[in-house]
């Protein structure tokens, strides 16, 4: 048995070269397309909003190559959208962008679309029947166990599904699958499973091919520097070993970039927790087969119960900034003693309301440790130029607007021994010069919720489109 | 002595979900590798140290003989998107390792 995969580029909506996966789907007969569309990287504001991190025209664009290339090619794909992967992007701007795109190509595609949201009410019906469901990891951050009010204060809940769902909406014979948040892997493992490949290599093969490129590298380290890594991959799967190599002609794979790429981003080296068990490839064997190849095999898989990742956030109020440009040596010397007197000048101002319960208040300093903050190892540099970063997080937008406006005028104005700027002590960089940048969410749900049905909390529709 | 950034060819942060951060270390020579892993200078107590979080929170050091690889894991001090701390995806966190200084 041999099973021929094409693996596209990570994030399906940023540019990728469209040449290498025409020229891939022509040449090298894959059976399928998987590519991933969801994670956390970009931090809860997504989940908390509700939006892609990639704008509408974007994902319209990348769509197009994908769905009327492969439909024109006759080969199934399935892909994970939306950023968070929530209900919000999923039902609203994508099935509008895959109508548009079918009805300007002139095509018609039939595709199963399942959601990777979970209902709160769902988790509340679990509580309430006594399950447990741990937190994925052990940070004083997350409850213990998911709390009653963790579900009721949280904004969004989306759940990775595993290739459970996806293996049951291939099953309806569709030209597509699209999912909101999924495990990235579940996307390359629906199909071979499918199939009855065996589950380690499958797994290992999908943890190779999740990220595309990423696990390629430049065939010739004196070429000009490129984007190859953000290209497309191909795999091709057989009984007792799997295959893996770029689709851009100047990238390779090496035995290096191969296992370099199962640490990326990754809490273990050498497992990998799925939804029904583990992988495990300490003792996976790997060799270059061919310059741009690497062949893969004793690959191990490990059956646990099976469960799925909860993924939540919560607001915590609204977010306003304002950015303060210094270049006066004077006002630099002193500048984290200028903040801490707005900062207390502001509490006087504000009161009733608290620091601390109202409102937050954050100031960096780039140029001297705004990225690193109390873990910058180098305390004594005289930069010539600073930004002053300056944040509120309160209540309301308007009470954040306010703090940060009276933040800027208590900088500008502010006296100091030695102090030459007389008429103000930054500049200014824009008008309106405190930027509204809506409300804050934080991730509160990162919890292991244990199913027996592993289809059983997404919601599958098969849909023509055109509608 | 040497300072790690000279002995390591790549020296990476990245997060591994919101709540943990890795530290990737690559080396180009079996002998600077076997330099850094015996001098036994990367341990769960110096990374307290320089990245300031509870001995507890530095979860595993792995030490990868077959690729020349060093994987640190920790728990982040601040999780990713919580105010106050202005890196989302830890990509900039590898610069207190770099003046870790190896025997």
């Amino acid at each position: 048995m041999e099973l021929r995969v094409l693996g596209t580029f990570l994030n399906h909506g940023y540019v990728w070269p469209e040449d290498n996966f025409v020229e891939a789907l022509k040449t090298r007969k894959p059976d399928f397309i998987a590519g991933q569309g969801t994670n956390t990287d970009p931090g809860p504001g997504y989940l908390g909003r509700g939006i892609n991190i990639i704008p509408k025209m974007f994902v319209k664009k990348v769509r197009r190559q994908l769905i009327v290339n492969a439909k024109k090619a006759g080969v199934p794909f399935c892909i994970s959208v939306g950023t968070s992967g929530c209900d919000e992007v999923l039902y609203k701007s994508e099935l509008e962008i895959i109508d548009e795109v079918a009805r300007e190509a002139n095509i018609k595609v039939k595709l199963a679309i399942i959601s990777g949201e979970i209902n709160k009410d769902y988790l509340r019906g679990h509580l309430a029947s006594g399950v447990k469901i741990p937190r994925l990891i052990d940070h004083p951050r997350l409850s213990e166990n998911l709390t009653l009010d963790d579900v009721n204060s949280a904004t969004r809940v989306v759940a990775q599904m595993g290739h459970e769902p996806i293996m049951k909406a291939l099953d309806h014979n569709v030209d597509g699958v699209i999912t909101g948040r999924a495990m990235d892997t579940a996307l390359f493992m629906a199909e071979p499973s499918r199939r009855g490949f065996d589950k380690a290599l499958v797994a290992h093969m999908a943890k190779v091919m999740e990220c595309g490129a990423i696990a390629t590298t430049l065939k010739n380290p004196k070429d000009p520097p490129t984007n190859g890594s953000m290209d497309g991959i191909f795999g091709v799967l057989h009984d007792d070993h799997f295959l893996v190599s770029p689709i851009n002609p100047k990238q390779k794979c090496t035995i290096a970039s191969v296992l370099s790429h199962s640490f990326y981003e990754r809490a273990d080296p050498f497992v990998e927790r799925m939804p029904g068990g583990a992988l495990n490839i300490a003792d996976a064997i790997y060799e270059q087969v061919d310059e741009q190849t690497v062949k893969v095999s004793n690959s191990k898989w490990i059956e646990e119960d099976y469960t799925i990742k909860l993924e939540g956030v919560k607001s915590i109020g609204f977010r306003s900034i304002s950015l303060m440009g210094i270049r006066n040596q004077s006002t630099i010397r002193v500048v984290d003693k200028l903040v801490e007197r707005v900062r207390s000048r502001l509490n006087d101002q504000f009161e009733p309301l608290q620091e601390g319960k109202d409102y937050n208040l954050y100031f960096h300093v780039y140029g001297k440790n705004a990225i690193l903050g109390p873990i910058e190892p180098l305390t004594n540099t005289d930069p010539h130029e600073v930004a002053l970063l300056a944040e509120a997080v309160a209540t309301s937008q308007e009470l954040a607007t306010a703090l940060m406006v009276n933040a800027r005028v208590l900088f500008t104005n502010q006296q100091f021994e030695g102090r030459i700027t007389t008429a103000g002590n930054e500049s200014i960089p824009w008008s309106p010069s405190e930027p509204a940048l809506g409300e804050v969410h934080i991730f509160n749900i990162m919890h292991r919720m244990p199913i027996k049905d592993p289809c059983e909390p997404f919601k599958m529709d098969i849909i023509e489109f055109p509608r | 002595m040497a300072r790690l950034e000279t002995l390591a060819r790549i020296i990476r942060s990245k997060n591994a979900t919101p709540f943990y951060l890795t530290l990737d270390l690559f080396f180009e020579s079996k002998d600077s590798y076997t330099r850094v892993k015996n001098s036994k200078a990367l341990n769960k107590e110096i990374i307290s140290t320089l990245y300031k979080v509870p001995l507890n929170f530095v979860k595993d050091i792995f030490f990868i003989d077959s690729v020349l690889a060093v994987k640190i894991v920790m728990l982040k001090r601040t999780p990713s998107g919580d105010p106050g701390f202005l890196d989302i995806y830890g990509m900039q966190q590898n610069i207190p390792l770099l003046g870790v200084e190896i025997p």
